[in-house]
């Protein structure tokens, strides 16, 4: 392409600057979602691996337990195999005044740490932090100067946080300056002490949450003679591999935002794809005049490849910035609901890479080339002259549009419905499926259309409507691509509120089966990726005692081992078990699995069943428990929204036995009928509470805190879809501005002869109305279709979560409301830009 | 039998259009020899196939049967892309709605045939800029279409169709959209131009005036061409 067509590329997109802005603006939105959205996950990904790194540091292998941990006494055992172990213990703390995710305490030998974590490097050690101070005061501990400066505390400083309920004052013995940004941010989430203090702190004293070790790759010696030393109960295991199982569980979480923020592209794209058409459709005679003097087809369409890779560039480097941005706020909704959902995450800055940036670009760029292949193909089959005369009068051939649009519908509904049967526990699929049924029912718009057009063509008297609706169907190729947008983002909230509806209606009914005590009593703020603190056995004989509990139900949580990979481990007594209803299969009748349970078999959450491929109840999995592994029946497979992970339940009393471990995490209390009203007597809290922090809540306030914890994690989900309704508002508009333009002879006409300026607006309006309307029929079976997909589909797919559709009837109608709402809000402007001219001015502006 | 200075050879061309399931014949075996440095007006009715014979001599449409030869190029015998190339080199082209680009300026559009070619030299630039002296309008080389009058439109794409020296233009209604005093001063600046470099053209309108101005007239009725006396 010589300079002068290379400057026809650039002038062309200059002299059309509302198109331009429209153009870059509809790719720039989808961008800076799909750059937002990464941002905020890797920042937490960032922040999680860096915390993860951070704890485990150099070391090749960690030795674990079973939920207990390891004693001290394997350390020593495997010291006289290898110098090259350190012991480690991990703790969550809350440091008062910073918000309810904790930080974690590291305890950790300094003498031992050197080879491991880069921060305890012995000659940097000496430089940096003071060991007598850590060894020889109460509690404590070290911080990095960045920590330090965010507490707001220096060296001698003391900090008061909570642990495992108990408030605690720490002593700063020192702060370091991590030698580098790397150890810097490792150590931004990370309180250090001495193993002795972790222990005294976490009220562990005898036993180690795991041993690093330090050995080489091809040492199978070394690691066979750890391996010998080792009590039942206890393991070796590779670093590596524990970080990415707790990274797979964040999988689909990422899957779904991904797959969200493509949507509000394909929304984006289709306005490209209108606004190209738009384009066009007035640069006709342009194209003709440039295929009467010898351009060939191929250079026309390369001239608006050119032109779409320009603006697709300059849409996605604003939309990079966007994104940026957005990122920023993004994140700490991305974070808190990973923190609810997976792991604790501390996320103070979006970190952005290259790869972030090329995937915004690279989405962009495509995604314009995308939508104006058709347009340029359009283009390219301009026969010279075509355009040339004083109006091209445009007569679509809408019946062929009709056929073929249906035929593309039906071949894309059975590709969907084929990908949906071939690929049954691919989300992915599911995910390019739903996107088919969106695709084939954006196809359906112009039958739709003529549908509309007939109906109201058999009702007399609308004569502006129905003028308004013949328009509409004559100019099908511009109309039908904004409705489709309109309607792809009207279904999208039909369907993201229904399957938001559903979650919330079937987590109501299961927490009515579950929560059967009053009251729940445990330590606070725990976290969704580790065993909870446990409560005080004082805090237990005082419930036992009390005159206003009926009876208690006891919970224990830990972590445990099997042969399927780590897992949560909950033992529980038999009350909220009791309704049939909680079972999704069992090989008894469902009222006689607890006596199964009872008898040594265990049960698995939904969720656990779908993430190791268990398909039915009666299959047996190994854990590794403190008296070596022991394989066990599963008994039933039950609902559960606790945990997207999924959970091993056990009964109490087995757990006991098998683990020797008589504490417990949680307790409901059923209160006596005359204390129910005032759940529980203040003097009793109060009593309570000075025995350890704890968490006291009714029933209804756990059900409110899981209610909240459940908008945040819609919050996105919500937030993107009103921005797909916008971006097609903003659709609607430039098409009906364009379609004004095109128009604007006509409209001059019927002005000369004698129509008022209010009936020029009223047929704007019309148009707008029809469009709408039109897209809001279409919109409501894909609505439905799309809460079905996501509901008993996507969501199973990505966390094993079966759910009870349901969709509220008055959505459609706040649709319908929305739709109007839009089709008057877009018609203004156009409107009004028609009724600034006076109608000679506009019979000749087409000249 | 061709003779030697025979730009412009069409010889037994015939040509129908698909209506619904009928076909509508628009020519019939129509023979027209054009001299080089001849200028020949297409007259007729509305419809009566003007357009449809320039389409056909330009390579825009395809015949149906008969030839056409623009100098010893067979032109119906060349492939879509090669009619598109020969056009580029060997025509020009002027439109009653003058069909400027807006966003270019004058002198852009003017440059727009050599660019196409890749002959943007010195020489090119020098005779551009020459033909626009002559149109009288060199002093709007940097407007733009808009700010143009109708014949200084006119005569802008009358420069842009010669100033790749082609050697046949084909003007369809180049004044249809003029007033008739403009109209006959762009015709005559035309009519020199084009005998001034030895070139031919063939011109349709409805006029009387303009076809009186050509060296030659024919007129298309009931799918046949005639010659007219002037």
């Amino acid at each position: 392409m010589n300079s002068l067509l290379g400057r026809l590329c650039f002038k062309s997109l200059r002299y059309q600057p509302k198109l331009l802005i429209l153009l870059m603006t509809s790719i720039a939105i989808g961008v800076s979602l799909i750059v937002g959205m990464d941002i905020a996950i890797q920042s937490s990904n960032l922040a999680f691996e860096r915390t993860t790194s951070s704890l485990t540091g150099k070391a090749t292998h960690q030795i674990i337990g079973s939920g207990q941990g390891v004693s001290d006494q394997v350390y020593f055992e495997i010291r006289k195999i290898t110098q090259n172990i350190a012991p480690v213990m991990k703790e969550d703390v809350y440091v008062v005044g910073f918000g309810k995710i904790p930080f974690k305490l590291l305890g950790v030998d300094p003498f031992a740490e050197a080879p491991f974590r880069d921060y305890f490097d012995s000659q940097y050690a000496k430089e940096s932090i003071s060991i007598e101070a850590l060894l020889t005061r109460k509690n404590a501990v070290v911080l990095s100067n960045t920590l330090a400066n965010r507490f707001g505390v220096r060296q001698g400083s003391s900090l008061s946080v909570v642990v495992g309920g108990r408030p605690f004052q720490l002593f700063v013995a020192s702060t370091i300056e991590p030698r580098d940004k790397i150890n810097d941010r490792f150590l931004q989430d990370v309180i250090v002490a001495d193993i002795s203090v972790a222990k005294e702190l976490s009220n562990r004293f005898d036993t180690l949450d795991q041993i690093d070790v330090l050995v080489d790759r091809d040492d199978q010696e070394t690691l066979d003679k750890i391996q010998n030393v080792l009590p039942k109960g206890v393991q070796v295991v590779l670093s590596a591999n524990r970080t990415r199982t707790i990274r797979e569980m964040t999988k689909a979480f990422e899957t779904n935002l991904f797959a969200l923020s493509l949507l509000a592209l394909l929304v984006g794209l289709f306005l490209v794809w209108s606004a190209m058409s738009f384009s066009v459709i007035r640069r006709k005679s342009e194209f003709s005049l440039l295929r009467c003097m010898g351009l060939t087809s191929k250079q026309i369409f390369l001239m608006i490849a050119f032109q779409a890779l320009l603006v697709g560039l300059g849409g996605a480097l604003v939309g990079v910035l966007f994104g940026a941005f957005m990122g920023k706020f993004l994140v700490l909704s991305v974070s808190q609901t990973m923190s609810d959902l997976f792991f604790v995450t501390h996320v103070r800055q979006a970190s952005w890479t290259f790869a972030t940036v090329l995937k915004g670009i690279t989405f962009g760029v495509l995604g314009s080339l995308l939508a104006m292949l058709l347009p340029a193909l359009e283009v390219a089959r301009i026969r010279p002259r075509e355009g040339l005369s004083l109006k091209t009068i445009e007569v679509t051939q809408y019946g062929r549009i009709i056929s073929k649009c249906l035929l593309v519908s039906v071949f894309v509904l059975l590709l969907s419905a084929g990908l949906l049967i071939g690929q049954p526990k691919s989300l992915m699929a599911s995910l390019v499926a739903a996107l088919g049924v969106i695709l084939a029912f954006s196809a359906i718009i112009p039958l739709a259309a003529w549908i509309v057009v007939r109906m109201l063509s058999c009702i007399k008297k609308l004569t502006v409507l129905e003028f308004a609706a013949w328009r509409l169907l004559h100019a099908l190729p511009r109309t039908a691509i904004p409705m489709a947008a309109l309607m792809v983002s009207l279904a999208t909230v039909i369907g993201i509120t229904g399957m938001v509806e559903s979650f919330r209606e079937t987590v109501v009914s299961w927490l009515d089966q579950r929560l059967v005590g009053d009251v729940y009593i445990t330590v606070p703020n725990q976290g969704p990726s580790r065993a909870p603190a446990v409560l005080d056995e004082k805090v237990i004989a005082f419930l036992k005692s009390s005159s206003e509990v009926s009876r208690l139900e006891y919970l224990r949580s830990i972590s445990v081992e099997t042969n399927l990979g780590p897992s949560q481990l909950v033992a529980f007594e038999n009350n909220s078990f009791k309704n049939p209803k909680a079972f999704l299969q069992s090989i008894v009748p469902p009222k006689e699995v607890w006596k199964k349970v009872l008898g040594g078999d265990i049960m698995i959450s939904e969720p656990l069943a779908f993430r190791w491929g268990i398909k039915k109840a009666g299959e047996a999995i190994d854990l590794l428990t403190p008296k070596g592994w022991r394989s066990f029946k599963i008994a039933a497979i039950y609902y559960d929204y606790a945990s997207s992970q999924g959970v091993i339940g056990m009964s109490l009393s087995n757990y006991q036995e098998l683990f020797s471990d008589m504490r417990v995490n949680a307790v409901a209390a059923i209160l006596k009928n005359s204390t129910r009203s005032s759940d529980i007597s203040t003097n009793s809290l109060e009593r309570l509470k000075s025995i350890q922090v704890l968490d006291i809540k009714p029933n209804r306030d756990i059900r409110s805190e899981v209610m909240e914890i459940f908008s945040r994690t819609f919050s996105i989900t919500q937030s993107l879809k009103w921005l797909a309704v916008f971006v097609a508002f903003v659709g609607i508009m430039s098409s009906l501005l364009s379609q004004t333009i095109e128009n604007i002879r006509e409209y001059g006409l019927l002005r000369a002869i004698g129509f008022r300026r209010g009936e020029i607006s009223l047929q704007i309006f019309c148009e707008s109305l029809l469009m709408s309307l039109i897209a809001w029929v279409v919109s409501v079976p894909l609505g439905v279709m799309l809460t079905y997909i996501m509901v008993y589909i996507i969501n199973y797919r990505a966390f094993g979560w079966t759910l009870q559709m349901h969709l509220d009837k008055t959505l459609f109608l706040h649709t319908l409301l929305l739709t109007i709402l839009a089709a008057t809000l877009s018609s203004i402007y156009p409107s009004w830009k028609t009724l600034q001219l006076r109608p000679m001015e506009m019979l000749k502006l087409d000249q | 039998m061709i003779s030697i200075d025979d730009l412009v050879v069409i010889n037994n061309v015939s040509k129908s259009y698909a209506e619904g399931d009928q076909n509508r014949l628009v020519l019939k075996l129509i023979n027209l020899n054009i001299k080089n440095n001849e200028i020949v007006a297409l007259t007729g009715n509305s419809g009566s196939g003007k357009s449809t014979l320039l389409n056909l001599v330009s390579g825009i449409d395809a015949l149906d049967e008969g030839s056409i030869k623009i100098g010893n190029q067979e032109i119906t015998s060349l492939s879509e892309t090669e009619r598109t190339m020969f056009r580029r080199k060997h025509l020009g082209f002027v439109f009653q709605f003058f069909n400027l680009v807006p966003y270019l300026s004058v002198w852009d559009n003017v440059l727009l045939p050599l660019a196409m070619n890749h002959i943007k030299n010195a020489a090119n630039l020098e005779r551009a800029d020459s033909l626009l002296s002559t149109l009288g309008i060199r002093q709007r080389k940097f407007s733009y279409p808009y700010q143009l009058s109708g014949g200084e439109q006119q005569r802008v794409a009358i420069a842009r169709a010669l100033v790749h020296d082609p050697d046949l233009l084909l003007a369809d209604e180049p004044t249809g959209n003029l007033d008739g005093k403009t109209a006959n001063v762009v015709m005559d600046t035309f009519r020199q131009l084009i005998l001034a470099r030895g070139k031919s053209a063939i011109v349709v309108t409805h006029s009387r005036e303009i076809a009186s101005k050509c060296d030659r007239i024919f007129s298309i009725r009931d799918n046949s061409l005639f010659e007219q006396t002037q």
